[in-house]
């Protein structure tokens, strides 16, 4: 365990402007906007707040498993590393879930005390992080980039929040209050494939 | 690791339909021996098989007990340009889990093995080609391994910087097995003690014959 802890270590220094930024604007802008728009506890309001935390949220995870995983997949360490990296990237991917979550648990915490009886909502908005921190992961895998996991993801939330995707293969469901949208059938089956990819791979077990 | 004996027995690799090793067999003992073939002939994929960069299809590798990881110098190794070389050791360093108690002192141990000591403070981006490839194989010493695969580690290199390389490899002749894959006849002539020829996925020859 310890080496995985001076290994995180080494890529928080490393990257720590990379870390800081979304760090920096989840509490400098997307806090303060979101106290306003809880002036008023209505549901139009409350819409708002949560449709910007899923698109900013899911944003911010892409971005840390990203850096999570840039050295590791880099194209002059990877091969190198391989040997050692394949028995512990599962365990790394959860790593670079905890912390991100970490760093976004004083913005959860908020959100929960002071969205009324709606904090619920909060729960499929963080569902969602790892929904897309699992598929990032498994793209990244199959890809052996993690500028090109980040960039099917991009292009995939885009894709969600534009409404390109059809509804249901989206995990981004804008507009509505995060827990009316129940699990439906593509969601369920996206789940069952990864987790039965880790299953079978023992990649989590690893 | 003087009476070391790293057995290599019937190892095969299938990649897509073609038969890249029919069955490889070797006994290496401590000493350099040389890789050589033609392209294709199988050399990348037996050192990323020994590496456990790929699975074999067949066989086995027996190492002995004790004998720490292996250490692997691909073709395609760089430093990651915001590391230092310290750094860039320590990273491989946590992989390889070595005990926090020692790594200090493994990783400049393993620099002084390569003559970059005094360099660990030294950004990646600005060692040269011959300095990236010896911090290659400072990473591959790390945890001091009986094993050290090194592939086409002088492509690129200017004369100087290949004579440095060929230094350190010679200094650990008889300490390690080293087995190093090269088109160079002039690194196959001063570096290795012992040649394996391979040949469409088979050992044609070895010169001079390690194994029974």
């Amino acid at each position: 365990m310890t080496d995985m802890v001076k290994l995180w270590k080494l890529h928080i220094k490393k990257q720590m402007h990379q870390y800081l930024f979304p760090i920096t604007f989840l509490y400098l802008f997307l806090l303060p906007y979101h106290m306003q728009l809880l002036t008023d506890m209505d549901e139009a309001g409350m819409v708002q707040v949560f449709d910007s935390a899923q698109k900013y949220l899911l944003l911010f995870e892409i971005w840390f498993q990203y850096l999570g995983f840039r050295m590791v997949l880099s194209p002059e360490l990877k091969e190198a590393s391989y040997s050692c990296v394949k028995k512990i990237k599962g365990r790394w991917m959860l790593g670079n879930l905890c912390f991100s979550f970490l760093c976004f648990l004083p913005y959860a915490l908020w959100m929960f005390f002071h969205c009324g009886t709606y904090y619920g909502n909060l729960l499929p908005v963080l569902v969602q992080c790892i929904i897309a921190a699992s598929m990032m992961y498994t793209v990244m895998y199959f890809l052996q980039s993690a500028t090109g996991g980040m960039a099917v993801m991009v292009f995939y939330f885009f894709c969600c929040a534009s409404r390109v995707v059809p509804e249901p293969f989206r995990i981004l469901r804008l507009g509505i209050l995060p827990l009316s949208c129940f699990p439906h059938w593509c969601m369920m089956l996206v789940i069952s494939i990864f987790v039965s990819f880790f299953v079978s791979l023992r990649i989590l077990f690893m | 690791m003087e009476n070391v004996m790293i057995e290599i027995n019937r190892i095969k690799k299938k990649l897509g339909k073609k038969e890249v090793l029919k069955g490889i067999s070797l006994q290496l003992k401590p000493s350099v021996y040389g890789l050589a073939g033609a392209n294709g002939a199988g050399k990348t994929t037996l050192l990323r098989i020994l590496a456990g960069v790929m699975n074999a299809d067949g066989g086995e590798i027996v190492m002995p007990e004790g004998s720490g990881q292996t250490g692997y110098l691909p073709q395609k190794f760089g430093c990651f340009p915001e590391l230092t070389v310290y750094e860039q050791l320590e990273y491989f360093a946590c992989l390889k889990k070595i005990p926090a108690s020692c790594m200090e002192s493994e990783i400049l141990r393993a620099l002084e093995c390569v003559n970059l000591g005094g360099k660990e403070k030294m950004k990646c981006r600005k060692l040269s080609g011959g300095m990236v490839r010896r911090a290659g194989i400072a990473q591959a010493l790390l945890g001091n391994p009986a094993l050290l695969l090194l592939d086409e580690p002088t492509v690129g290199l200017d004369m100087e910087e290949r004579k440095n390389f060929n230094r350190v490899v010679r200094e650990m002749e008889g300490e390690r097995t080293v087995l190093l894959s090269t088109h160079l006849a002039e690194d196959l002539k001063n570096l290795c003690q012992s040649v394996i020829i391979l040949e469409s996925g088979e050992v044609r020859e070895v010169v001079p014959e390690t194994y029974d």
